[in-house]
């Protein structure tokens, strides 16, 4: 079976390593790291994952403005996006962690790696 | 002598360009032969135009005839008082006229020259104190004019008073809107930075303890216990940061989904008074359907009358003309394409560009803003209205109330036809299939502040 290819974009290094580690460690997904907002795009033009992770609150660009370009850039206007974010309250919360914003669906940071793996299949399966 | 006063005073009652009309004086006198003195007094007075004279004999007469003129709406221009009435004597007298008749001054006649109790009466409102041996025509016209004078005097400052009572009260009520405004609004940063800065590490220690409940073999039993209370940790401590962000959000805003045309037709209505007062025309456009808006209703519909007051006021000051002139109150919605970035409110909540987002938006045909004074209007305390007239706060307190929505409020000078425009942009919810495919195809004007 193929694995998937997951971008995580997020400039917190210790946490995007340890993501990297625990989703390669189950074995379903191969994974890439890039921490500068700045090169988000390229990194994903260059790996074309199947799923992006990205972060919200990042230096020089932002969660939304890097999602804003990929939808804007013919080869990764269609590759879904799962925001990630630390921003959230008990209130704006359901019981699996997903947060919806707008139209926009995200999760929230500190999130259990079973709970991250259920929302990137969901994503991937087109049900978020 | 007096006529140049005279002549400003009945002015003053305002009845220029009519025919003028005679002073209507009450004398409240006993005594029938001190009241036809009285009246030739008046007679040979020398007034412009003679004035009309009644009589009550009792204080009883004079308050019946007194409340019966008040309701008529015609009233009484002087009151001259004899204080001993068959009914009442003294002081008291002048105590149950005044109550009788608040805005009419009286001058006190006297059978005795008794100069305390001159003094006392004056201190107790009357206008003036005359014995009637002293009594002339001169002197009554005098003592008239000039009562007339100070009583106008009086009430005028009673009404600059009262406006600056409520003009102070205006102030700090809104004053305090701001404060309250911009402690929720740091409040809401700090919880927003603490949440940021500390949720980061909890998900990399959530990362590695789900690592190691994975490999249970590896790090023996001991291991085991040590992840599970690290677990614990992380629980709990991202439980109290979720709440402090739930404490700072929930005691500020009452969010609920709700359709923004609904709160727009609620301020129009709070708004009618000042709407037909300065002849103003509404010119209402509200797009259905439309996609909810997560808002404390309350807060949003003070913001929305505080900019429909200020867009009728300036159309009220520009002047133009006699024709109606109209308040443009729009809503539409769609895709924004640019927005400004706030870099203290960083919330993952805040609009972003690609966000679907409902614009209210007001406009009016008055005199703009002049640019240079645009980027000034949210400062606290800027106005661009008359001393008195604006408390320089309202646009201060929208825009924070706007900020915690996590909205955004554009105001720009426009043309054709020539006047102020303010949008206010939030997030669109529950958007179903159906609206998107709605979406008006040209997405949202940048924002240009």
């Amino acid at each position: 079976m193929n694995k998937k290819r997951i971008l995580i974009i997020d400039d917190d290094v210790p946490l995007t390593l340890s993501m990297k580690i625990n989703l390669e460690d189950i074995g379903d997904y191969e994974v890439r790291v890039e921490n500068s907002s700045l090169k988000a795009v390229a990194a994903a033009r260059e790996f074309r994952p199947d799923l992006i992770l990205l972060d919200i609150v990042m230096p020089d660009l932002d969660g939304g403005d890097v999602s804003a370009q990929m939808k804007s850039d013919p080869m990764l206007a269609d590759v879904p996006i799962l925001m990630v974010t630390a921003l959230v309250s008990n209130s704006e919360t359901g019981s699996d962690d997903v947060v919806s914003s707008g139209d926009q669906l995200m999760v929230a940071k500190p999130i259990k790696f079973d709970k991250l793996v259920h929302a990137i299949e969901s994503r991937l399966a087109g049900e978020l | 002598m007096s006529s140049l006063h005279e002549e400003s005073l009945l002015r003053s009652r305002g009845d220029e360009g009519s025919p003028r009309k005679g002073l209507r004086i009450l004398c409240i006198e006993d005594n029938e032969g001190d009241f036809v003195l009285v009246r030739e007094h008046l007679r040979d007075a020398g007034f412009e135009v003679a004035p009309e004279v009644a009589r009550a004999a009792s204080l009883k007469e004079a308050i019946t005839l007194l409340r019966d003129e008040g309701k008529r709406g015609s009233g009484f221009d002087v009151i001259l008082l004899d204080l001993s009435l068959p009914d009442s004597h003294g002081p008291e007298t002048l105590d149950h006229v005044n109550q009788a008749a608040k805005d009419v001054p009286v001058i006190i006649l006297s059978g005795n020259e008794d100069r305390d109790l001159a003094v006392n009466m004056v201190h107790r409102g009357a206008q003036d104190y005359l014995p009637k041996h002293f009594l002339s025509g001169d002197l009554l016209l005098r003592s008239i004019l000039y009562a007339l004078e100070r009583q106008r005097s009086r009430l005028e400052m009673s009404a600059l008073n009262g406006r600056l009572t409520q003009t102070t009260h205006d102030l700090k009520t809104a004053q305090m809107q701001l404060i309250q405004a911009e402690k929720l609004d740091s409040l809401g940063r700090l919880a927003a930075g603490v949440a940021h800065e500390v949720k980061n590490p909890l998900a990399t220690l959530q990362m590695g303890v789900d690592y190691f409940s994975r490999h249970v073999e590896d790090i023996g039993d001991s291991g085991q216990m040590m992840v599970e209370h690290m677990q614990e940790a992380i629980t709990n401590a991202d439980r109290i940061i979720r709440g402090m962000v739930d404490y700072s959000r929930s005691d500020s805003l009452k969010l609920e989904l709700r359709n923004i045309n609904v709160i727009v037709r609620k301020a129009l209505r709070m708004v009618r008074h000042e709407v037909i007062r300065n002849n103003v025309k509404v010119d209402r456009h509200l797009a259905t359907p439309i996609p909810a808006v997560r808002v404390d209703e309350g807060k949003v519909e003070q913001v929305l009358i505080n900019l429909m007051v200020n867009a009728i006021q300036a159309m009220g000051s520009a002047g133009r003309g006699n024709g109606e002139r109209p308040l443009h109150i729009e809503t539409f919605w769609g895709q924004l394409e640019a927005i400004d970035r706030d870099l203290g409110l960083r919330d993952y909540d805040r609009l972003r560009v690609q966000d679907h987002a409902v614009v209210v938006e007001i406009r009016d045909q008055g005199p703009g803003i002049p640019e240079d004074k645009l980027t000034r209007v949210f400062e606290p305390f800027f106005t661009t209205k008359p001393t008195g007239e604006g408390t320089g706060l309202g646009m201060s307190v929208a825009k924070n109330i706007i900020d915690l929505h996590r909205g955004h409020i554009q105001i720009s000078n426009v043309e054709n036809p020539r006047g102020l425009r303010v949008r206010i942009f939030l997030k669109a919810y529950e958007l179903t299939d159906r609206m998107k495919r709605l979406t008006p195809s040209s997405a949202l004007p940048s924002s240009e502040t």
